[in-house]
């Protein structure tokens, strides 16, 4: 037994101090980039319409008043869909090509910003919106007279695993994307896996097994569940309590195996320099 | 009367920097390699750096020329930390500059080739930026006064000139107070007036104690700041030392015309003095007139030019 005075409470208290004084700069690098980033969305008026604009037309949808649940789901799904693919995946897409095609993030790589900052930072801001267009798609369901969500808590964490999915997704694309030009073309292969999930309710076998371990097929999961307490493929099914929860974690966790999956490949092959 | 070449270009400049063994990078200097290598596109892919020792005493600016294609930039981007050497070692600063990246960074200022600046923020955007980036900024209206920047502080930085955008870019590198500035062609593209001021700057630093390692194509530059020079072709440090140094083994030239005959004769001599008395002597004994008489020291130039050939003639090779 250690003896009263040798109590460690000081030194865990000296370390959590100083992992703090370390994370105190470190978000104030960040805050620093993302407020120029934000910056530079909002002087983009093509970025911007993409960012700000395309999430505010599924609002229409819901703001027109579904009236069963599968309905209803399906506005609140591409309301969240547009919200991750617009403001989060292109913006942080065309953001790092473009800025590596500058010589941006080379340049920003001389300074004391770790790489992990740089990509915190060009991502803030479309997280940000990302968040805001998923909380506007929250507020005009309830508005347009949709209940309240069965299990708040993991619908709040399926948005961020989604943010966080979308995200490093783009970050994986940038590292097949040469230039700009090239994104349209590169931005495919997420398109269709977030996009998968809407014909989820529609298939079966194989096929639907496969949907649902795509992004999109997660979104849709993780949205009825945790909303609704239904089944992404019997929408007439009302799923018990702990039914419903198990299948939003099985949501959450294809989205954290994705999260993985993009994080390795951009690591492995995502490129700061045009040169290299 | 003698003459000597080993008047240092100035009192203050510190002494060459004898090498150190192989694979034994220096701890007194700014910066020390020993047999760094980087290779592009894997084992069998071109080699840019290969097998470069390099010493950058602390409080000096040194130069480093070379003709294109000579691996400056490249062997820059790994003292810079962008980039891992494949071989050999380096320090900078004592520490190495990928593992020690965190440490390192406060106290190292970089310019690259190629301004990376985001074209819609505006010049004091871009410093605010930066700033909020380092740990110890300096106040942004001494740094716009200095780059000459203040009246431009609102301007986007894609309406900059050429050379605005490379004030711009050194003010970024310089708001940190950085120790050692590594610098690629700084004054590449800039007027003359701005590649004055830039002098100014880098000689201000190094009167302050800083150290200065910088790349360029113009000799004169190289002749006006720095307190060393290295040359640098295929991939390797072929000569090293103060300008002085350098010169020193080349000969000196003798130029004339003789009034009333053609074209401008040309002597090079290691003996300049003894060789310009003959030659005058032998006009007087002739009775001819010798205008535009001249007799410089060897040059930079000239090194730089053979240092260039011996580099075709190996890759020729």
């Amino acid at each position: 037994m250690r003896p009263p005075s040798a109590a460690p409470a000081p030194d865990r208290t000296a370390a959590a101090g100083g992992r703090l004084a370390a994370v105190r700069p470190a978000a104030r690098r960040v805050l620093a980039l993302a407020r120029a980033q934000a910056l530079l969305l909002l002087r983009n008026r093509t970025t911007l319409v993409y960012a700000v604009g395309l999430p505010v037309a599924p609002l229409a949808l819901l703001a027109a008043g579904p009236s069963t649940a599968v309905s209803q789901a399906g506005a609140i799904e591409l309301g969240v869909l547009v919200a991750m693919l617009f403001p989060v995946f292109y913006a942080l897409l065309s953001s790092v090509v473009a800025r590596r095609d500058e010589s941006v993030l080379q340049r920003l790589r001389t300074g004391e910003l770790a790489d992990r900052e740089i990509v915190l930072g060009l991502a803030l801001p479309g997280a940000v919106l990302g968040l805001v267009a998923c909380a506007a798609v929250v507020a005009v369901a309830l508005l347009a007279g949709v209940s309240a969500p069965r299990d708040p808590l993991l619908l709040v964490l399926a948005v961020l695993g989604l943010v966080v999915v979308f995200s490093a997704l783009a970050l994986a694309t940038a590292a097949f994307s040469r230039d700009v030009e090239s994104v349209q073309l590169s931005s495919a292969p997420v398109l269709l896996l977030g996009m998968a999930g809407s014909f989820l309710p529609l298939l079966d076998g194989p096929a639907r097994a496969l949907v649902e371990s795509t992004p999109g097929g997660a979104l849709v999961t993780v949205v009825r569940a945790s909303w609704f307490g239904i089944s992404a493929t019997d929408a007439s099914a009302t799923l018990p309590g702990a039914a419903a929860t198990s299948a939003a974690l099985g949501g959450l966790a294809v989205i954290a195996v994705w999260t993985v999956l993009a994080v390795w490949t951009a690591r492995r092959r995502m490129t700061w320099s045009p040169r290299a | 009367m003698t003459t000597t070449r080993e008047t240092p270009l100035r009192p203050s400049a510190p002494p060459a920097a004898p090498a150190a063994p192989l694979g034994e990078p220096r701890g007194d200097t700014a910066v020390s390699a020993r047999g760094l290598r980087r290779r592009y596109g894997g084992p069998d892919g071109f080699e840019a750096v290969r097998g470069l020792d390099l010493d950058v005493p602390r409080g000096c600016v040194m130069a480093l020329l070379g003709v294109n294609g000579a691996g400056k930039t490249s062997a820059l981007e790994v003292i810079e930390g962008l980039a891992p050497a494949t071989g050999g070692a380096v320090r900078v600063l004592g520490l190495d500059p990928v593992a020690d990246r965190r440490a390192l960074r406060p106290r190292l200022g970089v310019l690259l080739q190629t301004s990376g600046l985001p074209g819609d923020l505006t010049v004091l955007d871009v410093l605010r930026m930066w700033a909020g980036t380092l740990s110890r900024p300096r106040p942004l209206g001494d740094v716009l006064d200095e780059m000459a920047l203040t009246r431009l502080a609102g301007t986007r930085v894609v309406a900059l000139s050429g050379g605005e955008r490379r004030r711009l870019d050194l003010a970024c590198t310089l708001l940190g107070s950085p120790e050692l500035v590594v610098l690629d062609e700084p004054t590449t593209g800039l007027d003359p007036e701005s590649r004055r001021r830039v002098w100014g700057l880098i000689t201000a630093l190094r009167d302050a104690g800083g150290t200065v390692l910088l790349s360029t194509h113009h000799l004169e530059e190289a002749e006006a700041l720095a307190d060393q020079v290295a040359l640098m072709a295929t991939g390797r440090i072929v000569r090293v030392g103060t300008l002085a140094e350098i010169v020193a083994d080349q000969p000196s030239v003798v130029r004339y015309r003789v009034v009333g005959e053609p074209g401008v004769r040309r002597l090079e001599t290691r003996e300049p003095q003894a060789d310009l008395l003959r030659i005058l002597a032998a006009a007087e004994r002739e009775g001819v007139r010798l205008e535009d008489l001249e007799v410089r020291a060897g040059t930079l130039e000239q090194v730089f030019l053979d240092v260039a050939r011996d580099a075709r003639e190996e890759v020729a090779a």
